[in-house]
């Protein structure tokens, strides 16, 4: 028997061992598809089999869970079916599949041998890695490249290990724990990797009501207000860039988070080692502006006022430029105060009273935070987090502001006009534009 | 009410006329930051005697354009191949761009090179050197791929590879270390023998 045959009697016997119900599915040519579910599918390099064996079949429900922790955490939907791509051995992995377009690949090799005191650890490190790259990048661009990530890579660090031991707990796999044990010790001292900014996230993470669902809430302030840190006009790292983040993950504590972050050195000043990057000290007080500019933008939009200009000036880095002021009450959001002297919606810190906000909350706190209400920094409000009261500048209600007529001979007649006017309309701009180019 | 049959063919007629005004124009390219043509999409075509340079190395599968660069003309470069968007190995990065292909990070060739292992746009040569790798933890920013000199403890003994352990402690990336084939069949020259991987995140 030939080599070529051998190793798809091997494949064929594994596979049909590992997944019994494995369907067809869009991978390539030279790979099996060992797993599919209505979240995730694994295509699989057939040599890869043929050389280290069976693939094990534990990577699959982590899979699914894993995309499941960060559609929550990130406060991204799903998009289709996820695919772990499972190449010959590269050494490499990244995200997008080759095969079959949203997904992670991962060099082949990961998934086989022990390291850090778990059975396939760079498998179960690598694939969520490269998968939680994907979902950072669906929030924002740009974050700073001297604490976040960018190969000081402290926040995926801190989120590798806290998603390891969570679903490890979840589905009572202390190999699974084991890893995150293990990929946690790398950078603690005594670790290969030893690195203060990864206790530093851990030690917000660990805030009161922070946790994911502190982290998820951050994200979708951010995505609501419309930021992407790459549009705020300066370079990366840079002291505004910070300022921002740290005023994000402020409002997701209801606290000041600068102090933890300035004990790991982070914008206090310290050099962050990379040639070309400047030291720079944050300033508490640009801080409070950039977070209160978010909640005066929130609670003026859901109070009626116009906030377009406050929010392009918030999200291009001019939070100064901010002039929206949104009052104390209904509509300021459960992830801010309200400063009673002068009736404003504030940063929860700056809050000169106990029971303030209202009752509304933004569409993104209320629909991230996983039941668990508010900032935890304003009072009353906690917990309430509704919608009902969500900023103006949301998304609409899914049907609201449609006046289309129902489908009938009358709207097909309807139709035609307007079709006629889109038509019209096309072919204007194409002329336009063309003489543009011209 | 229906409008008449003629007034949505001239509606139509005229929306013809607009496309066909665009296509008898070939849009002029875009200009990147750095002086460049921007290309790499549909209807942004590099000129004859250039090729599209995409950063990163992503073949065109990003998110930026790429920029229409001069293919160099004379190539005098040792042979150190690489691995292009065309999914093919050139001899070197300025062949490669002398045929206008861009090299592709993530490292797509198939068919290997006897006695070399492939190091993302790279190969290397697997007798004298291995494949380090820092993953990138930024989507659409590439991992750090160099080809880096084999410690003497880890040179292949004849056709045999070494294990992982060749490497001394406190090499970089060490925790990660994989065997990497070797274009060719086994058993051809210099094909067969096994180069190293180590792969790490900073």
């Amino acid at each position: 028997m030939n080599q070529r045959i051998k190793q798809a009697a091997i494949l064929t016997a594994f596979v049909g061992v590992a997944a019994p119900s494995a369907q067809a599915y869009a991978c390539s040519a030279t790979e099996t598809q060992v797993y599919s579910s209505a979240t995730t599918a694994w295509c699989v390099e057939n040599s890869i089999v043929a050389t280290y064996g069976a693939f094990p079949t534990a990577y699959f429900v982590y899979g699914d869970n894993v995309i499941g922790e960060l559609v929550s955490l990130f406060d991204v939907p799903a998009q289709g079916v996820y695919t772990f791509e499972v190449s010959v051995p590269t050494g490499g992995a990244h995200t997008g599949s080759e095969c079959c377009g949203t997904g992670v690949t991962v060099t082949g090799d990961a998934f086989y041998g022990s390291a850090y005191g778990a059975t396939g650890f760079w498998g179960y490190l690598l694939s969520l890695h490269e998968t939680i790259n994907d979902f950072t990048g669906q929030v924002s661009s740009g974050w700073p490249t001297d604490f976040w990530a960018d190969h000081i890579s402290a926040f995926p660090n801190s989120m590798d290990w806290h998603v390891m031991e969570t679903l490890g707990a979840k589905d009572n796999d202390a190999n699974l724990q084991a890893a995150g044990v293990g990929q946690k010790a790398r950078f603690y001292p005594g670790g290969d990797s030893v690195d203060a900014r990864v206790p530093m996230f851990d030690s917000i993470f660990a805030l009161p009501n922070y946790g994911f669902t502190g982290l998820s809430r951050v994200f979708g302030f951010v995505k609501h207000d419309g930021l992407s840190w790459d549009n705020l006009g300066v370079p990366n790292p840079d002291v505004k860039r910070t300022e921002y983040v740290m005023a994000y993950l402020s409002l997701g504590a209801g606290t000041p988070v600068t102090p933890i972050m300035q004990a790991a050195h982070v914008g206090d000043g310290t050099p962050d080692g990379v040639a070309g990057d400047a030291p720079y000290t944050v300033s508490e007080g640009n801080i409070d502006a950039i977070a209160t500019a978010h909640c005066a933008i929130a609670a003026a939009g859901s109070q009626g006022i116009d906030v377009t200009s406050s929010r392009a000036a918030l999200t291009s880095g001019n939070y100064a430029g901010v002039t929206a002021a949104g009052t104390c009450g209904a509509g300021c959001p459960s992830e801010c105060g309200c400063k009673a002297t002068t009736n404003r919606c504030v940063a929860p810190w700056l809050s000169d009273t106990v029971a303030d906000a209202g009752g509304g909350g933004t569409p993104a706190a209320s629909s991230s935070a996983a039941g668990s209400g508010g900032a935890g920094g304003n009072g009353g409000a906690a917990g309430s987090g509704g919608s009902a009261g969500g900023s103006s500048a949301g998304t609409p209600a899914k049907g609201s502001g449609c006046t289309c007529r129902a489908g009938g001979a009358d709207s097909e007649d309807a139709r035609v006009p307007a079709l006629g006017a889109l038509v019209a309309f096309v072919a204007l701009a194409l002329s336009r534009g063309c003489a543009r180019r011209r | 009410m229906s409008p008449s049959k003629s007034t949505v063919r001239w509606l139509f007629l005229l929306a013809a006329l607009g496309g066909a005004a665009c296509r008898s124009h070939a849009p002029a390219p875009e200009t990147d930051a750095g002086g460049g043509r921007a290309c790499g999409s549909p209807g942004l075509a590099c000129g004859v005697g250039e090729y599209c340079s995409f950063t990163p190395n992503l073949c065109g599968k990003g998110k930026r354009p790429g920029t229409c660069r001069p293919r160099p003309v004379d190539c005098h470069e040792a042979y150190a191949p690489v691995c292009g968007c065309d999914g093919k190995i050139a001899a070197s990065e300025c062949e490669a761009h002398a045929a206008g292909i861009d090299l592709d990070v993530t490292g797509g060739c198939r068919t290997g090179v006897p006695g070399w292992i492939a190091c993302g746009p790279r190969l290397c040569d697997a007798r004298q050197s291995y494949c380090e790798i820092v993953l990138s933890d930024v989507f659409e920013l590439p991992t750090d791929y160099t080809c880096r000199p084999l410690p003497a403890t880890c040179v292949p003994d004849g056709d045999v590879a070494r294990p992982c352990d060749c490497f001394p402690a406190g090499t970089r990336c060490g925790s990660f270390c994989g065997h990497l084939p070797t274009g060719g069949p086994a058993g051809g020259p210099a094909g067969g023998i096994e180069g190293f991987h180590l792969t790490c995140r900073l």
